[in-house]
């Protein structure tokens, strides 16, 4: 029995390396890919520059233009943006998969919303609120928000029906049914939920500093192109990818924090 | 002695997409205070219709269900329902589980915690208070359905095969616990099974139905001394009842069989 945890204990040891190089090797190969086809003179530096030149204009763009200012504008708008859709899809999500009613009434309005690009409501928020931090909010918004709607709903009607019997045989009403066995049984779901529409959110609040912003990573991104500086915008691109890797580490880690009874995981 | 639960003239037909599914026709019996009393009967005779009936989930279409000659209307804690799937919720602890029932019915809170350590106890469960389901084995988390039903003092244990996802080891463990548990407790049982062995090892009176829609077809009274062991399962008089329920139920079974089958299989249970 001993031996046989010693054993274990060194496989998911060697696993969690394994898992931690393949993971940098990756990133490995892009960068070697780059530097081959950048140092060699094969592609010009108008089209894709050097890493070396890349890392020097990164630290121009900090250093001498505030790049991080424009980074914490993407990560406030982001935020908040994410934030009210939560707020408001949570609960929404919550109602449409518990009550067939509910899901009749709100359902085809939030599919509805959810076909429409949010890119295409780019005009009518600038036209409604302005090129400001609101209208940024409004686009994360209106991209998050059906999809995260329906996702939590999808995930409240999968609620195990041998779970809500057991709390039905001691007699409880709906209300402590919702309270007692929906929510906790769903919350993981929820929180997965969360870190993919988050990843989303990414996208949509850079397609809106694209179009008209004076601040923010897309702004940044939209101005290089504008005086062909491609280093930044790959620098951009970085910082996204970066920043996408990051918020994803922070759901990930909490969800082992917060359902540390949860069986999903690796399945190989 | 006075009748505990009371099924009188029940009929359960279910309507789905216009279509009419008898579940049960006309099924009548009464179980005593403290009896321990097991349904068998062939697949899909409406065995777990019955226990969603007295477990208060649907009404009968017809008939009524009376536990102390009170009509049962809705779900309630006077009725311990066991299931066969494993219940047990995955965000709780051992310990949490059990405290659940505890907490549906309002119990006081100070309390709670006592009545659930004690039936940790009963269950044998000592040492995983702290645990979540996942960590547990598939018997050990019907234990812990078990303890989370008992808690609240149910006038009568609902159990719809229980052990049925059990290995035979398992189950056998589990049916001599619950035996012991009954045992002390004294607790009025209807246990539902597939399993004729499991059936008769337990009970004092075997309830056997007809197929699909399900009645009673015969109530055999076990009268095997107790308390139980592996020897009674060698002993005449077990096998005898065996046999005939057995024959009851490979009968009932034929009739609702829906796929063709060989003579020569038909012959061997003529």
């Amino acid at each position: 029995m001993h031996r046989h945890r010693k054993l274990h204990l060194y496989f998911e040891k060697e696993r969690k390396t394994r898992f931690i190089l393949f993971g940098i090797l990756g990133f490995v190969i892009l960068v070697a890919i780059w530097s081959l086809i950048t140092y060699t003179g094969l592609v010009k530096p108008l089209f894709l520059p050097t890493p070396t030149a890349v890392l020097e204009g990164t630290i121009d763009l900090f250093v001498n233009q505030n790049f991080m200012n424009d980074i914490i504008a993407s990560i406030y708008r982001i935020f908040a943006g994410f934030v009210i859709a939560a707020v408001i899809a949570i609960p929404l999500g919550i109602v449409i998969g518990i009550s067939k009613t509910s899901e009749a009434f709100v359902g085809p309005v939030v599919s509805f919303v959810r076909y429409m690009p949010a890119a295409a409501f780019i005009p009518l928020a600038i036209l409604w609120l302005g090129i400001g931090d609101v209208e940024k909010m409004f686009i994360i918004f209106i991209g998050t928000f059906p999809y995260l709607t329906l996702l939590v709903a999808d995930v409240v009607m999968n609620v195990d029906r041998n779970h809500i019997n057991v709390a039905r045989s001691f007699g409880a009403k709906n209300k402590t049914i919702i309270k007692e066995v929906v929510i906790p049984s769903s919350l993981p779901g929820i929180w997965d939920s969360l870190r993919i529409m988050a990843g989303i959110g990414w996208t949509y609040i850079i397609v809106a500093e694209l179009v008209a912003a004076s601040s923010g990573i897309g702004h940044v991104i939209i101005e290089a192109q504008r005086y062909l500086l491609t280093s930044n915008i790959i620098t951009g691109l970085i910082v996204i990818g970066i920043l996408g890797l990051i918020t994803d580490l922070i759901f990930r880690y909490s969800y082992k924090r917060f359902f540390p009874y949860s069986i999903k995981g690796k399945i190989l | 002695m006075k009748a505990k639960l009371e099924v009188k003239n029940v009929y359960k037909v279910f309507l789905s997409r216009n279509k009419e599914t008898p579940a049960l026709s006309d099924m009548s019996f009464s179980i005593r205070e403290k009896e321990f009393v097991s349904v068998v009967g062939p697949s899909g005779c409406g065995k777990t219709t019955l226990i969603n009936l007295v477990a208060g989930f649907y009404a009968p279409t017809k008939g009524e269900i009376l536990l102390n000659d009170k009509r049962i209307m809705y779900p309630g804690a006077d009725r311990g329902v066991v299931f066969q799937k494993y219940t047990s919720f995955p965000w709780l602890t051992v310990l949490d589980n059990i405290k659940f029932g505890l907490k549906i019915i309002n119990f006081p809170h100070k309390e709670r915690e006592k009545i659930a350590k004690e039936y940790v106890k009963i269950v044998g469960l000592n040492g995983f208070e702290n645990e979540y389901p996942k960590n547990l084995s598939g018997g050990m988390q019907q234990r812990v359905a078990l303890a989370r039903t008992l808690a609240t003092n149910p006038d009568i244990l609902l159990m719809d095969e229980p052990f049925g996802a059990l290995d035979t080891q398992t189950r056998r463990f589990m049916q001599d616990l619950l035996l012991q548990i009954w045992k002390k407790t004294r607790k009025t049982i209807l246990f539902v099974t597939h399993d004729v062995d499991e059936a008769l090892f337990m009970a004092d009176k075997v309830l056997v139905m007809s197929t699909r829609p399900g009645h009673i077809k015969d109530i055999v009274d076990v009268g095997l001394e107790r308390p139980r062991n592996l020897k009674i399962e060698f002993s005449n008089k077990y096998i005898k009842l065996k046999e005939h329920i057995q024959k009851i139920i490979t009968k009932e079974s034929l009739k609702s069989l829906n796929e063709p089958i060989p003579e020569t299989i038909k012959q061997l249970y003529q």
